[in-house]
This record gives structure tokens, C-alpha cells and sequence, in this order.
């Protein structure tokens, strides 16, 4: 055990500290701030480019994919210095540690080739089309059907909750290809280039303000019989392995939780009571409860490194991510909800409280997201209890 | 950062399960709760043969120097087994402390002994110490001191002001140490009001510096929270198994989402647990400034953490869980007693909160 950077992560450190210092630059965030919708996204590839082009951007991967064949120990460590910079949300985050994944996993060495190195430095976006209207949690029902013609598939149906579906370049659909086989055992996924004829996509807005939801609609979508991942009617297992890769990107949010701890701090000691006789950090009640989500957050940390020594290197992580994301993004939540509590017992009528207020309310409503997004609390504690504990059906 | 085990020390891990398992069994718990002994003295013996209650003592002194990741692991099993040892006051506090302030006359006189199970120690005056007065004689109280009645000797910490304190050793057959059992329903430890009233005794050679006392904290609080750890994992253990089993409304209960989310919110916790718990039993040895607060995190965590898994252990039970039939109950008694001592849930709080900036 040991719970330091050995003397080889400490100057990896260094050199991811630097270099975010370096390109995380005030002028960038400005400029950052300052686009929206399809620049904002642009602007992020660019992003996403440099992030490659230093070595950060997908470390543990593969050479042959523009990896590093690095330790998991150093995404990690890219990961949680990201976080305490304050970097800009991580749109590619599907593509890289999601999609990606899995296709080094279980895609053809074509499909890999093509696709993998596109993701990894900012190319290509990608988006998911697992939901539906109908089918969330419950995603084996659902309806969305590809019918073989010839050596092509025919698209009909609709999906739900794309993230950034608007924008992306391809998606990756889990659609049904087999009407008579059990619900699990009749689905396939496919590559999906979003410009393809008969796709409509239409923008949801989001309970935090936001446009990165979409619906899309297929329409007689005609794609290659090439576009099939994984084996036909073998969707399910492509699915499953995708959400596991999803629960563990998503324990990147520990270390959101750690940094979001020092921020409560700063907000209390920053901020006065209503009548202005006292700083927040000084009433017991309010440093009680800082105390107990910052435990929890350091709780959240020190998951991310014992869990990550628990599989290995490449490995498929297993439902004990679902641990993770179940503590995280239930901890980011609560923690939201604390910042939102501090700031009602300061004078709103402080145009400077007011400015703090409209930024952690927003940040608070993104929260939601997060318990839901990659299976709900509620699928999680079911995970848990099914493959973690035993318990039957 | 390697967040793991050695293999040597998995290896340890499952010798401590083998031995307990053998020399603890449960019909063994249920047997000292019917007893008059002070702790188990088979498991005592069996822990010493296999070199345990030697794990923080040099091998010139006839200890197995291994540390106390090691004694951590050794603590888990026996908290999962409900067992009836003072391991964490003799084997790992008492052994620290006279290794490290003890001269070598008071190293010899009682190193040798612990690892050998000769003699049992209870440890008091952590968080509060005793007062002492210019002539040397010891006021104080304390109650309940774990494993106190029917102890060997006795160690006190001692503060008269200054920045070191001192650790006295007392016999127990002191004429002014008066040890009475402190009756509670933990049927599986013995407790002990302990009364000091101008004893003098015997002080440790060296004085318990500022960083000496830290490490103190820190073992008591990172040790007992790492024995309440191994009892949370059996606690859950034994409600899951039951979930499994028990059929109502035809069904076995634990296929009812009121169950599964219940105990699959358990693991979450008991995971959290683990992680402060290892890591604070791991900065004592690696990284001792962090090491008070480390524990105390975890201490305050495993407050929390065990007593909700032990109590939900009862409900899921029923009716059973309530009676004393099965062994449910003793998880309860023994979680409520522990987050009494080696400071009781508001002292960590407090420490928490005097360094909030720290703690990230």
C-alpha cells in the first residue's frame, strides 16, 4: 500500500500541473465563456486536440490507438488535476470513455481503426442512442427496430436524451433486430453517421437552462450492413459493457466532489450572515455540515484509487462501479443543495450574493442529471444488490 | 498511489481468518457472554502462538515486527468475529507505547510478555488524560474502559499542563487503582469504571511528545475503527445471507426492493468505510502528520456507518432479529459501545471542524 505518488507520478504531476497552467489560461476561459452551441463545441475540440497532442488526453490506452499503455494510476492523476483546475465539462467524455472503449473491446479491427484514434484526439463527437420515450431504465423493451434489406439496415423509431446528439458526429445505436428472441437477446448496436438521410434531431432543453439533450428520429434510416458492432442480436452485451465503462468515467466525479469542498469553504468563509454580524465558516452548524460532505468527498478519492487498483489494467470494470457512481453523484447533489443552503442565509439583495447564487443554483440543477444519466440510483442499488450481493431478482 | 495489499499481507489475512475462525467460533462468543472471564483466553493464546500479539513488537523483544497495517487486518477479523480479546489496547497501544517510550528495563519487563499472551492491558486517559500533582499522585476516572476489569496492568496518560505528557503503568493489584466492572449488555467484552485516588505507580521512561500523543489518537481511534469495520462486513454478511432465505409472500425477501436498496446502500457505506479506515491505519505508519485526523475521520465514519448496519441487520430479521436466538443483537450492543470510547462521536466531530482545511 502506498497512498503517495510514488516519485514517477509526482513528476508526472508536475508536468500535468504545468501544462494545465500553461494552456487553462484566463484569456482561454473568456473565450471559452463567450461561444455557445456549435463554436462552444468547436472550441472544445481544439481542446480536446491539445489535451492529445500533450499525452493527456486518453493516457491508458493502447499505443496503437494513441495511448501511452500508461497505468490507470495516471489517468487518474490527469483526472484529478483537471479537477482542480477547473477545467470546462469534458464533452467527449461518451466518445473516450465510453464508446472507445468498448470498440477496442469488442468492435471489428476496421471499425477500431477508424474510429478509436478520431475519438481520442477531439475529431469526431459522439453521441449515445440508447433511450427512449418509453424505455429508460427499463432499456431491454425497447422498440427502435433495424430490419435487414439486403446487405443494408432499415431504421425506424425514436431515441431520447442524446447528449449532445445536435452536435455529434456519429451515434451509437441499440436498436431491436430480432422481434422473437427474449427482449435482451434481440437487440444490435451501429455506428450511425448523424448527416445520414431520414435522421431528425430535435433539441430538448434541460432543467438547468441547458440545450445538450436531443430527441432523434428515425425515418427509413438506410445504413451498411458494415455499420453493425459487436455480433448480431448481441446488442445487449455491447450495451452492458459500455454502461460499465460509463460508471467508471463517471467516478471521475470524485474528485469533482473533493474540489467542490474547498469551493463550500471558500463560499463560507466568503460569505456574511443577513444582518452581516457573522461569517458563514464561524456558525457550528454550518462547519458540521461542511465537515461531514468533505469527509465524504475525501471518501469519494480515496474509492477512485482502491477501486482502480481492484481491476486491472484494460480490463472491463465490473458493477463495483456502480458503487461509485451511486456515492458520487448522490455526494454532488447533496453538496449542491449545502452551497444553495449557505447562500439563503446571506443578503440576496448583495448584487455580489446574487451573482454566487445564479451560478451554484445552475450548477445545483446540473446535479439531477447525474443520478440519473448511466442507469438511475435506483438501477445502481439494483446492480448492487443483484451482482454485488447476490440477492435474487 | 497503490491503494492494495501485498500478497504477504493477504497471506496474513487469511491465516488471522483460519485462526479465528477455528479458536472464535460463534458457540465460543456465546460461551464468554455466559462467563466470568475478563477476555477469551484460548483466542489470546492462539493469537500469540501465530506471532499476532506480536505484530507491533521487535523480534528482540519476542514480537513479530510486522505494523500496523498488519495489526489492522488482525483487528478487522476479530471485530467481524465478535471476539473477546483486548487486542487493540495490549497488542497494538500498549505494545507502541512501551516500544517507544519504555526504557530498555520496561521494554524487557513487558515486551516479551504481550506477544507471548502473558499479560492483558487496559489503556486510559486518551482523549482526556488524568491530572497529576507536583508529588506524582494520579487523580482521575474513567468509565467505560474497555477490558479494564480483570487486566494485568493498567496504562494511564498523564498531563500535568505542559506540552509532553506521561505515561504511568499500573498493576492491577495497585492498593489506590480501583477497577470496578462496568456492567453493560455488550455480552461480548468486559468493561471497567476505572478510579485512581493518589496512586503514584511507574512512569514510562520517555515522555509522550506532542507527535507521541497524535499517534496515540490515532491508534486508538484508526484501530477501533478498523475492528468495527470487520463486524459491519459480518453484520451485512448475515443480513444478506437472510434476505436470501427468508420467504414471505412467497418470495424470498431479498427479491423485495425495500431490502435490496437498503443493504446495496449498506455496501456503499461499508466500501466509504474501508477506504478511510485502510487509509488512516496506513498514515499512521507512512504519513504521521496526517495521521489524528486520518483516524479520527474514520472513527467518526465507522460511528455512523456500523450502527446503521448493525441496526438494519435487526430489521431485516424481524421479529427473530429482536430476540436473542440469533446473533443479531450482539452487533448492535457491541456497535453502540464502541462509539462510546476512544472518543465518543462529538469529539470527532469536533476535531473535524477545528480543521475543516485540512481535511480535503
Amino acid at each position: 500500500m502506498r497512498l503517495r505518488d510514488s516519485s514517477e507520478e509526482a513528476t508526472f504531476r508536475a508536468y500535468v500541473r504545468t501544462w494545465l497552467g500553461e494552456n487553462l489560461t484566463d484569456q482561454w476561459r473568456q473565450d471559452y465563456a463567450s461561444l455557445e452551441g456549435r463554436e462552444r463545441i468547436d472550441f472544445l475540440r481544439k481542446w480536446q486536440g491539445q489535451l492529445y497532442e500533450a499525452g493527456l488526453a486518453v493516457r491508458s490506452w493502447p499505443n496503437a490507438y494513441g495511448g501511452k499503455d500508461a497505468p490507470l494510476t495516471e489517468d487518474l492523476i490527469v483526472f484529478e488535476e483537471l479537477a482542480n483546475h477547473d477545467a470546462p465539462p469534458d464533452v467527449f467524455r461518451i466518445g473516450v470513455r465510453i464508446i472507445a472503449p468498448m470498440l477496442m473491446k469488442l468492435a471489428r479491427a476496421d471499425q477500431r481503426e477508424t474510429y478509436v484514434p478520431r475519438i481520442a484526439d477531439g475529431r469526431d463527437l459522439w453521441s449515445q442512442g440508447f433511450s427512449e420515450p418509453a424505455f429508460g431504465s427499463d432499456l431491454s423493451a425497447l422498440t427502435t427496430r433495424a430490419v435487414r434489406k439486403g446487405n443494408k439496415f432499415v431504421i425506424n423509431g425514436q431515441k431520447v436524451w442524446n447528449t449532445y446528439g445536435h452536435l455529434a458526429d456519429y451515434c451509437l445505436l441499440l436498436a431491436r433486430t430480432n422481434q422473437n428472441a427474449p427482449p435482451h437477446k434481440g437487440l444490435s448496436t451501429f455506428v450511425v453517421p448523424l448527416t445520414t438521410k431520414g435522421i431528425d434531431i430535435r433539441p430538448l432543453r434541460q432543467m438547468n437552462g441547458q440545450q445538450d439533450f436531443n430527441e432523434i428520429f428515425f425515418d427509413d434510416v438506410e445504413i451498411g450492413e458494415e455499420a453493425l458492432v459487436g455480433e448480431l442480436d448481441g446488442g445487449w452485451k455491447v450495451a452492458m459493457t459500455m454502461l460499465d465503462f460509463e460508471r467508471r468515467g463517471i467516478s471521475v466525479l470524485g474528485f469533482g466532489c473533493r474540489r467542490l469542498y474547498e469551493k463550500l469553504i471558500a463560499l463560507a468563509r466568503a460569505t456574511r450572515t443577513r444582518d452581516g454580524d457573522q461569517i458563514l465558516i464561524d456558525l457550528p452548524d454550518v462547519r458540521e455540515n461542511i465537515a461531514r460532505v468533505g469527509v465524504q468527498a475525501r471518501i469519494a478519492v480515496l474509492n477512485n484509487h482502491r477501486f482502480a487498483a481492484m481491476h486491472s489494467e484494460g480490463s472491463v470494470p465490473g458493477p463495483e462501479t456502480s458503487v461509485q457512481k451511486l456515492h458520487t453523484t448522490e455526494l454532488n447533489k447533496t453538496m449542491h443543495a449545502l452551497a444553495l443552503d449557505l447562500i439563503g442565509r446571506a443578503d440576496l439583495t448583495n448584487p455580489q450574493v446574487r451573482k454566487s447564487f445564479s451560478s451554484w443554483e445552475r450548477e445545483y440543477l446540473t446535479s439531477f442529471g447525474m443520478t440519473i444519466a448511466g442507469g438511475t440510483s435506483q438501477i445502481q442499488r439494483n446492480i448492487i444488490s443483484e451482482r454485488l450481493l447476490g440477492l435474487p431478482r | 498511489m497503490q491503494f492494495s495489499f501485498t500478497e504477504d499481507q493477504e497471506m496474513i489475512r487469511q491465516s488471522v481468518l483460519e485462526l479465528v475462525a477455528r479458536a472464535c467460533p460463534i458457540s465460543e462468543v456465546r460461551a464468554f457472554g455466559q462467563s466470568e472471564a475478563a477476555y477469551s483466553d484460548r483466542l489470546w493464546q492462539d493469537l500469540a502462538g501465530a506471532g499476532f500479539l506480536g505484530a507491533l513488537i521487535p523480534e528482540a523483544h519476542g514480537g513479530s515486527d510486522l505494523g500496523m497495517l498488519e495489526a489492522g487486518i488482525v483487528l478487522e477479523v476479530l471485530g467481524g468475529a465478535l471476539a473477546s480479546v483486548p487486542y487493540l489496547s495490549t497488542a497494538v497501544a500498549a505494545a507502541d507505547l512501551i516500544g517507544r517510550l519504555g526504557s530498555e528495563a520496561q521494554k524487557a519487563q513487558w515486551l516479551p510478555k504481550i506477544a507471548a499472551g502473558q499479560i492483558s492491558v487496559a489503556v486510559a486517559g486518551w482523549p482526556e488524560a488524568a491530572s497529576v500533582s507536583d508529588d506524582g499522585q494520579i487523580q482521575g476516572n474513567w468509565a467505560p474502559v474497555v477490558n479494564a476489569a480483570g487486566a494485568d496492568l493498567l496504562l494511564v496518560v498523564l498531563n500535568d499542563g505542559g506540552t509532553n505528557a506521561q505515561v504511568a503503568v499500573l498493576e492491577n493489584s495497585n492498593a489506590d487503582a480501583m477497577v470496578e466492572e462496568f456492567p453493560t449488555m455488550d455480552s461480548t467484552r468486559r468493561f471497567g469504571a476505572l478510579k485512581l485516588t493518589g496512586t503514584v505507580g511507574e512512569r514510562l521512561e520517555k515522555p509522550l511528545d506532542p507527535a507521541g500523543q497524535a499517534r496515540l489518537g490515532a491508534i486508538l481511534a484508526a484501530g477501533a475503527a478498523g475492528e468495527m469495520m470487520g463486524g459491519a462486513a459480518c453484520a451485512m454478511d448475515m443480513a444478506t445471507s437472510y434476505a436470501k432465505e427468508r420467504i414471505q409472500f412467497g418470495r424470498p425477501i431479498g427479491t423485495f426492493q425495500a431490502i435490496k436498496h437498503m443493504l446495496a446502500d449498506q455496501l456503499v457505506a461499508l466500501e466509504g468505510l474501508r477506504s478511510i479506515v485502510w487509509y488512516a491505519l496506513w498514515s499512521i505508519d507512512h504519513a504521521p502528520e496526517e495521521a489524528l485526523l486520518a483516524a479520527i475521520t474514520a472513527k467518526g465514519v465507522a460511528d455512523k456507518v456500523v450502527l446503521q448496519i448493525a441496526s438494519e441487520n435487526i430489521q431485516v430479521h424481524g421479529g427473530s432479529g429482536f430476540t436473542t436466538d440469533i446473533d443479531a443483537h450482539l452487533y448492535v450492543k457491541r456497535a453502540q459501545l464502541d462509539r462510546m470510547i476512544w472518543g465518543p462521536p462529538s469529539h470527532h466531530t469536533d476535531l473535524l471542524e477545528q480543521r475543516l482545511a485540512e481535511l480535503a
